[in-house]
């Protein structure tokens, strides 16, 4: 029933973010958007070719260089508001258009021909339902981690309290593939790995099953954004690999092919890093200054992004406060202290790495931004992986001290509260205007549904709900 | 005393936090003034069929009529005679689009709109429309638009009952063509002038006469769109 109740409040929290921006407002919204458009193919009146030129051509408001006056009108000014939309005709449904990027062929993802489902006449409306549809998607998987595997259910739940506002709740209600790599890997890795440990020491096919169902959502969240999300799953993969190749009463079968995948995996990601050569290379290309600011400046901002927010969020144009960078390193630090009990040297090197790697990656140019948004699943798999191991087998949140969970829940949820407020505030005034009543001067909104600030109350309210029912400790008996 | 407080504690503030909730919610959702209140939402329809379809999901009741009034608007337009008792109409700077308005009289007076892009093929939304054969004979409409007497507008406002036929699209993407006809007195139903929503007097084109019009709308009967092809 705990669990539910967690599982509603949650998802009530993803909708408050899912409602507290216009469509398109997903870095590169315009571009995802054409894709979602475009996912079944040529289709009159939603996704045509030029027949001189061959350029996909898409409705003219889901465009950003196509404008002036789509649905992406806001873009690039945190000050203006997204009361440009009020300005916009119905040509921007009716009239198609180039999409203005750069040789833009479609990527038909299982997630954009999920989202392609949802497309409808009112690109406002249908953004709407795609961002609905995420968040359910990402509540089905955690539903089910919870089900079947409860204490890394419970590990995952504490990484996502101290790391998932704002930028993952943000991205899990947004329509961005991203959107599925947050919500299906951390789940799908979750599942595998408690279906394989119980595969292993049971050999039921009913967690074979398990294993096969975390393989699938793991296979999902690549699909959706093959160009970064290999290196994420590899990792996934392989610690799959450390965390049951040591198990006991491995037979020999077992152990030649946890290693066959280990060796592979490793293989293929070194292969697409550039091998050691590659690092070496990139750092003799940076020279000492160009590396040393890649450490100090992109590594660093996309680490203090993973808290605080930063231009991670839209289109590089929303402002965070600083408050809710501190509060969320109090959660995320607190948590951490307070869950650890005893880890083995071999969990402190495998959460070294993941570490490391999440540092490193935006430091290295190319497939990865250098945003903290492309590595933030690769922390909340590290932070979810150190909540395992520290207290030998996912009671990272029972092993916390009772004073610290308020600590977290309090930091977290007004964190949460916080950067909801701001992220409301970009769009229905722009980030110039102070106040915290959100509803006055309103300049954009839905057309339906709740206000602005019940928007807020209520998403910070469940928000805050749902850490303090996984955080907070149940009532003693009496 | 200590124990009983603690024990209280918790759910008094349960409480306390819910009801402050529920008092911000309320005094949110009355004093917020929406400022997209009034604004239509842009939306695009393809096909008739697509058409037939949201009007059918809007009206909800299968057995309730679905019915929609198009509307074509332009920058201007020109009558012509062609024939006996016939005119040409051209309407020039067509929107790149065709209203299908819901014809059920909304009680709040916005009735819901949809448009059917033609992007430079009117023709070929209003041939699909015509070949449900509801207008074989020809659609009722109202021309409606600003009279200009040589070359100048004279700012007034007129409306010309019609019969609409043969709507032809071949001098340009902006542009269409129909044969039409004056309504006969007994044409002008109760119907067809409800569409009249200017209070503008019926006209009758003049005998070999031609007329020039700006600021064009043409608003054709209702048609039930259960009866469109697709």
């Amino acid at each position: 029933m705990r669990g539910l109740v967690v599982l509603a409040a949650a998802g009530a929290a993803c909708l408050a973010w899912a409602w507290s921006s216009p469509a398109a407002s997903a870095p590169d919204g315009d571009y995802h958007l054409a894709n979602v458009w475009c996912a079944d193919g040529v289709r009159a009146n939603l996704c045509e070719r030029d027949p001189s030129t061959g350029e996909y051509l898409v409705p003219r408001g889901l465009l950003r260089y196509a404008g002036p006056l789509g649905h992406v009108c806001y873009v690039g000014n945190a000050g203006a508001s997204a009361g440009c939309l009020r300005e916009i005709d119905a040509t921007v449904a009716t009239q198609l258009a180039p999409t203005g990027r750069m040789e833009f062929t479609p990527e038909p993802s299982a997630f954009a021909r999920v989202q392609h489902v949802f497309v409808g006449p009112d690109i406002e409306h249908s953004a709407r339902r795609m961002r609905v549809a995420n968040v359910a998607v990402a509540l089905v998987a955690l539903g089910l981690l919870g089900l079947l595997a409860p204490a890394a259910g419970s590990a995952l739940g504490l990484a996502l309290v101290v790391l998932g506002a704002p930028v993952g709740i943000f991205f899990v209600a947004a329509v961005h593939p991203q959107s599925w790599v947050y919500s299906l890997l951390p789940a799908g890795w979750l599942l595998a790995d408690a279906g394989l440990g119980r595969w292993l020491a049971t050999r039921s096919a009913r967690w074979a099953g398990v294993v096969a169902l975390g393989g699938a959502l793991m296979w999902l969240a690549y699909d959706a954004r093959p160009q970064d999300s290999w290196l994420f799953v590899g990792v996934a993969v392989l610690l799959l690999v450390v965390r049951h190749a040591t198990a006991a009463r491995l037979d020999r079968r077992v152990r030649v092919a946890l290693a066959a995948v280990a060796l592979v995996t490793l293989a293929e990601l070194l292969r697409r890093i550039g091998g050691p050569r590659g690092v070496v290379d990139q750092l003799s290309l940076q020279g000492v200054d160009g590396a040393w600011n890649r450490l100090t400046v992109d590594a660093a901002g996309a680490v203090r992004d993973l808290v605080a927010g930063g231009n991670a969020l839209g289109s590089s144009d929303v402002v965070m406060p600083t408050i809710v960078g501190v509060l969320g390193a109090v959660a995320l630090g607190v948590a951490m202290a307070g869950a650890h009990g005893r880890m083995a040297r071999r969990a402190w090197a495998t959460f070294g790495l993941l570490v490391g790697l999440a540092a490193y990656l935006p430091w290295r140019v190319g497939d990865i931004g250098v945003s903290g948004r492309y590595v933030w699943v690769l922390a909340v798999i590290a932070l979810t992986y150190y909540f395992l191991e520290c207290r030998a087998g996912g009671v990272a949140i029972a092993g916390m001290p009772r004073a610290a969970r308020p600590v977290v829940v309090a930091a977290a949820g007004l964190a949460n509260t916080f950067a909801l407020h701001a992220h409301i505030r970009r769009y229905v005034t722009g980030s110039d205007v102070a106040g915290w009543n959100l509803n006055r001067d309103a300049e954009w909104w839905w057309p339906s549904g709740l206000a602005p600030m019940t928007t807020w109350l209520l998403g910070s309210a469940a928000f805050a709900l749902a850490a303090g029912l996984l955080v907070l400790p149940e009532r003693r008996p009496t | 005393m200590i124990v009983r407080i603690r024990r209280i504690a918790r759910p008094a503030a349960a409480v306390l936090a819910a009801a402050l909730l529920a008092l911000g919610v309320v005094r949110s959702e009355r004093t917020f003034t929406n400022p997209m209140d009034g604004d239509a939402i842009p939306v695009g329809y393809w096909t008739v069929r697509d058409l037939r379809l949201a009007v059918e999901a809007h009206a909800g009741d299968p057995a309730e009529p679905a019915r929609v009034v198009l509307v074509e608007t332009g920058q201007n337009a020109s009558l012509d005679p062609r024939y006996e008792y016939a005119w040409q109409l051209v309407i020039r700077g067509l929107a790149p689009y065709t209203t299908a308005r819901d014809a059920a009289d909304p009680a709040d007076g916005a009735a819901t709109e949809w448009y059917l892009a033609h992007a430079g093929d009117l023709f070929t939304v209003w041939d699909d429309v015509f070949k449900s054969g509801l207008y074989a004979q020809g659609a009722k409409a109202l021309l409606v638009g600003t009279l200009v007497v040589d070359g100048a507008t004279t700012g007034e406002r007129v409306m010309y009952p019609l019969n609409v036929i043969s709507p032809d699209y071949d001098t340009g993407d902006t542009e269409i063509d129909y044969t039409v006809r004056p309504l006969y007195p007994e044409e002008y139903t109760a119907e067809i002038s409800s569409l009249n929503t200017f209070g503008l007097e019926p006209r009758t084109i003049p005998f070999d006469g031609r007329l020039r019009l700006v600021d064009v709308t043409l608003l054709v009967e209702p048609l039930d769109v259960r009866t469109l092809p697709g």
